[in-house]
């Protein structure tokens, strides 16, 4: 039908002119994190987990008979996390350290890593259920230098192959062997790393078992 | 830059309306069906008609359908050198799509939707997402995220039709158009007073509302339009807390004002503004549960003025285009892995085009202007830098572009287009792409084109400047500043074939050689807690070659089949292996009822997607099993202007939650109501 009407020519221009005001100053609430820096750090309720503040220890220790749990926060992408096993507790870089670790890395205190003394040898394809004792020629490795032919830049850490990389998926998988540590002190322990995330799926909670084992 | 195009309508083939089922078919755009909905386009092929009349040469039974955007001119669909794909209104409002994704879906075999990072992206003859130009009345859209325009965002209540064009399109688009382009054609409002209101619910609470209301007189006209859209999600695997398709809610709304001061003085004034908040749920391959949320925005305005002056036009566009989007990721249980990340797009546009119609040559010359905004945080535009507006970067790009459209013989009808076009970008400077095409029709019911020309792509911001860093394992990607567009020669041979009113063929072989791929490699190696680092190359080239084929078919009045077969090769060079996500093997099949006195129309419509690769590396290729897509509906016309309709789609429940994300079994019912 033929519009005469110049009321409905009104209307028309008046709904025109709302719609265009209110596309004009339409603007969708932020919906970023309170810190406004964009990561989330100290945000959301529900978040509560492994990051709980700067001041608590990075490392816990669960007894799990016998052996120990221990979960290293290693997310940090600069900052060491040095550990002794000997009095089971976290230590600086000067302290009397055994391994330290660095998101996927693992060092030892010794070889070009630190003057500790401290060595390792790996017993593949076993559980940590299932060590029994080393062998009689077993050889013990240390963190070496820098091999220019590989794929990095970092020393030859003895636990630099505690993993497998999926190259689809980017993970991290543990590979099934346990490695016998040779402490500060002399003591000896067996390691089994577990798993590289936490529950909630972050990267870099370095999560192992380990005892003391005799020579 | 010239531009030459030639007036194609001095004479059309005969009409392939069927009065009992206009605009049936869904692609008939090489076909040159007519659109039961001339709306505003009506104007254009009076606007048209008059000019033919200057010269003598009225044909009565010139079509309706007009397509521009393989020319850049308005030409008839049937006559246009350029092959190109028209979805009519009708044929949108009868497929029951909400969404520009949803009416692709139902296209021609040679059109391909998938799922993406960044939504739903188009692939035309296995050119991917980013190798597409997306437009609207013209003006490019903005706002790709992961290289895909999200089709999903644009919804179809205010589309007059689409045009699709096959082939390298950057001689009168620029960049992006390296395999095609898809232009929407916005509705125009007529004399009078027209009102519409649309509403559908279906499976996962899925409401669609709709409403247009428009009108005016004879020297103006308006309208408004609105919308409400929102759907749940849903789960291919509900085994884990990940969600396979996002749930969302929409609302849009937009104007438009046509005025005609003068006879030859016609101005059009656009905006619209749309809001989409979708949601889902992602799991980390190292179990991380993360609760993903996207609020876009995108705000648009155009002006746009015709001065036609006896045999000449000049246009003249001023567009703008801002796009925000707020992307979060909330992990659960920790913080380590939370992102915010917002980002601005905004582009501004403004182009003058300048067509002369001379003897038998239609001569088009223009300018584009473009001016491109982003900043987000992801950007790094000052590699090192850390000062504040180093999450910004800018560009402009100028072009000038020529085209002669040169009818030499009307019977047969033989057009010749030639095409070049000159872009000077801020990014990598002078661009140069140039178009060929070719229609020779020796009957009326028989034509040919060849096309060839070349299409390119200049790089995007992100992988210019891209710095992302994903320390939990070790890399991060930083883009390159001195990439080079890509770029794509394209071979398009087509044939259509209409022996009677009834019957439509088509048959088409292409060509594509793909030049200067951008992909991702690896750059630097890490060093002592460092990490690797990938950055975008030009290193790819590739094969897309193939041939399509199309059949429509009408009987017994009320009846009508349509098929389609796309056979795709699809390679990388260097390593022979397939290019991902492109199967050899696509068809497309259709069957409809429409009985205009009843107001009865039926259709089953569906897809069979061949066996493709879906994960590819230097010598080996994991595939994706094929699968099939049915789809029906039913509606039933009464009380004049009411429409009621029940469908379903997807009835085999094709899909899963890794290689084929589609969404499951649904069904909807709604009704239209139109005055």
């Amino acid at each position: 039908m033929n519009l005469r009407d110049h009321r409905l020519a009104t209307l028309l221009a008046t709904l025109l002119a709302t719609c265009l005001t209110l596309a004009s100053t339409a603007c969708a609430e932020d919906i970023g994190f309170d810190d406004e820096a964009g990561t989330g750090e100290g945000t959301e309720g529900e978040d509560e987990g492994a990051d709980e503040g700067g001041a608590e220890d990075p490392v816990t220790h669960t007894q799990e008979p016998p052996y120990t749990r221990t979960v290293v926060d290693a997310t940090d992408e600069s900052a060491w996390i040095y550990l002794d096993l000997d009095a089971v507790e976290t230590v600086d870089e000067d302290g009397p350290w055994d391994v330290a670790f660095l998101r996927f890395n693992v060092a030892l205190n010794g070889g070009v890593s630190g003057s500790g003394g401290v060595e390792a040898a790996i017993v593949e394809g076993i559980e940590l259920e299932d060590y029994a004792a080393l062998e009689p020629d077993a050889a013990f490795i240390t963190d070496e230098p820098e091999v220019e032919e590989d794929d990095n830049d970092d020393p030859e850490y003895a636990f630099g192959g505690w993993y497998d990389y999926d190259f689809m998926t980017h993970v991290l998988s543990p590979k099934l062997q346990v490695y016998v540590v040779r402490s500060t002190e002399g003591a000896l322990f067996a390691v089994q790393i577990d798993d590289y995330y936490s529950e909630a799926g972050t990267s870099g909670y370095m999560d192992f078992r380990w005892l003391a084992v005799e020579g | 830059m010239l531009c030459l195009a030639l007036t194609a309508s001095l004479a059309a083939p005969p009409e392939a309306t069927d009065g009992e089922d206009p605009g049936a078919a869904s692609s008939a755009s090489e076909t040159g069906e007519v659109d039961g909905e001339a709306g505003a386009e009506g104007r254009r092929s009076r606007r048209a008609r008059g000019r033919q009349e200057a010269r003598d040469e009225v044909d009565p039974e010139v079509r309706e359908i007009e397509v521009s955007t393989g020319t850049r001119t308005s030409r008839d669909a049937a006559t246009t050198p350029v092959a190109t794909t028209v979805v009519s209104r009708e044929d949108i409002v009868n497929s029951g799509a909400e969404t520009l994704d949803e009416v692709l879906e139902q296209q021609g075999a040679g059109v391909q939707t998938s799922p993406g990072i960044g939504g739903v992206g188009a692939t035309l003859r296995g050119f991917n997402p980013e190798q597409v130009l997306i437009t609207i009345d013209g003006q490019r859209v903005t706002g790709r995220i992961g290289g895909a325009v999200d089709l999903s965002r644009l919804t179809v209540e205010n589309i007059e039709r689409i045009e699709i064009v096959q082939g390298a399109g950057s001689v009168l688009q620029g960049s992006d158009a390296v395999g095609g382009v898809i232009n929407i054609i916005t509705r125009k409002p007529d004399e009078g007073v027209q009102a519409e209101a649309h509403g559908a619910y279906g499976s996962r609470n899925t409401i669609d509302a709709t409403g247009r209301v428009a009108g005016g007189m004879r020297r103006w006209q308006a309208s408004l339009t609105g919308g409400l859209h929102r759907s749940e999600g849903w789960d291919a695997s509900p085994e884990d807390e990940a969600t396979t398709g996002d749930g969302f809610q929409a609302w849009n709304v937009g104007a438009g004002v046509h005025v005609q001061p003068l006879s030859a003085l016609r101005i059009d004034l656009t905006g619209s503004y749309l809001r989409r908040n979708s949601e889902g749920v992602d799991v980390t391959n190292g179990g991380a549960i993360l609760d993903r949320r996207n609020l876009t925005e995108t705000t648009d305005a155009t002006l746009a003025t015709t001065w036609i002056d006896g045999d000449s036009q000049l246009q003249t566009t001023l567009h703008t285009n801002i796009f925000r989007d707020q992307f979060r990721q909330d992990q659960r249980g920790d913080d380590a892995l939370d992102q915010y990340q917002p980002t601005w797009d905004q582009v501004l546009q403004v182009g003058a085009q300048y067509d002369q119609l001379v003897g038998k040559h239609v001569l088009t010359t223009g300018v584009d202007l473009q001016f491109e905004w982003l900043r987000t945080d992801r950007l790094e535009v000052e590699l090192g830098g850390s000062g504040p507006d180093n999450d910004r970067a800018q560009r402009s790009r100028a072009a000038l572009f020529v085209q002669d459209e040169w009818v030499p013989s009307t019977a047969p009808r033989i057009t010749v287009l030639p095409a070049l076009r000159l872009d000077f970008d801020s990014q990598f400077g002078v661009y140069p792409t140039g178009r060929l095409a070719l229609l020779v029709a020796p009957l009326d019911e028989l034509s040919f084109r060849v096309s060839y020309g070349r299409g390119y792509r200049a790089p995007s911001f992100r992988e210019l400047y891209l710095a992302f860093a994903n320390a939990g394992v070790g890399y991060r990607v930083q883009g390159n500043p001195s990439l080079r567009p890509e770029q794509a020669w394209t071979l398009n041979v087509g044939v259509s074939y209409l022996p009677t009113k009834n019957l439509t063929f088509t048959a088409s072989v292409f060509d594509n050689q793909l030049r200067d791929l951008m992909t991702v490699d690896l750059v630097a190696e890490g060093g002592a807690n460092q990490l690797q680092v990938f950055s975008y190359v030009n290193v790819g080239t590739a094969t897309l070659r193939g041939v399509e084929g199309t059949a429509d078919v009408r009987f017994a009045k009320y009846f009508g089949v349509e098929g389609s077969y796309q056979f795709l090769h699809a390679r990388q060079h260097g390593s022979d292996q397939p290019l991902p996500n492109r199967p050899a093997h696509q068809t497309t099949f259709g069957f409809r009822f429409f009985h205009g006195r009843w107001g009865t129309r039926a259709s089953v419509r569906g897809r069979i997607q061949g066996e493709r690769a879906f994960s590819v590396t230097e010598d080996s290729a994991e595939f994706a099993d094929p699968f099939a897509t049915i789809d029906v509906r039913v509606s039933q016309r009464f009380l004049r202007y009411v429409t009621a309709f029940v469908g379903a789609e997807n009835l085999l429940d094709a899909g899963d939650a890794v290689v084929n994300r589609i969404a499951p079994r649904s069904f909807y019912a709604g009704i239209n109501v139109r005055y």
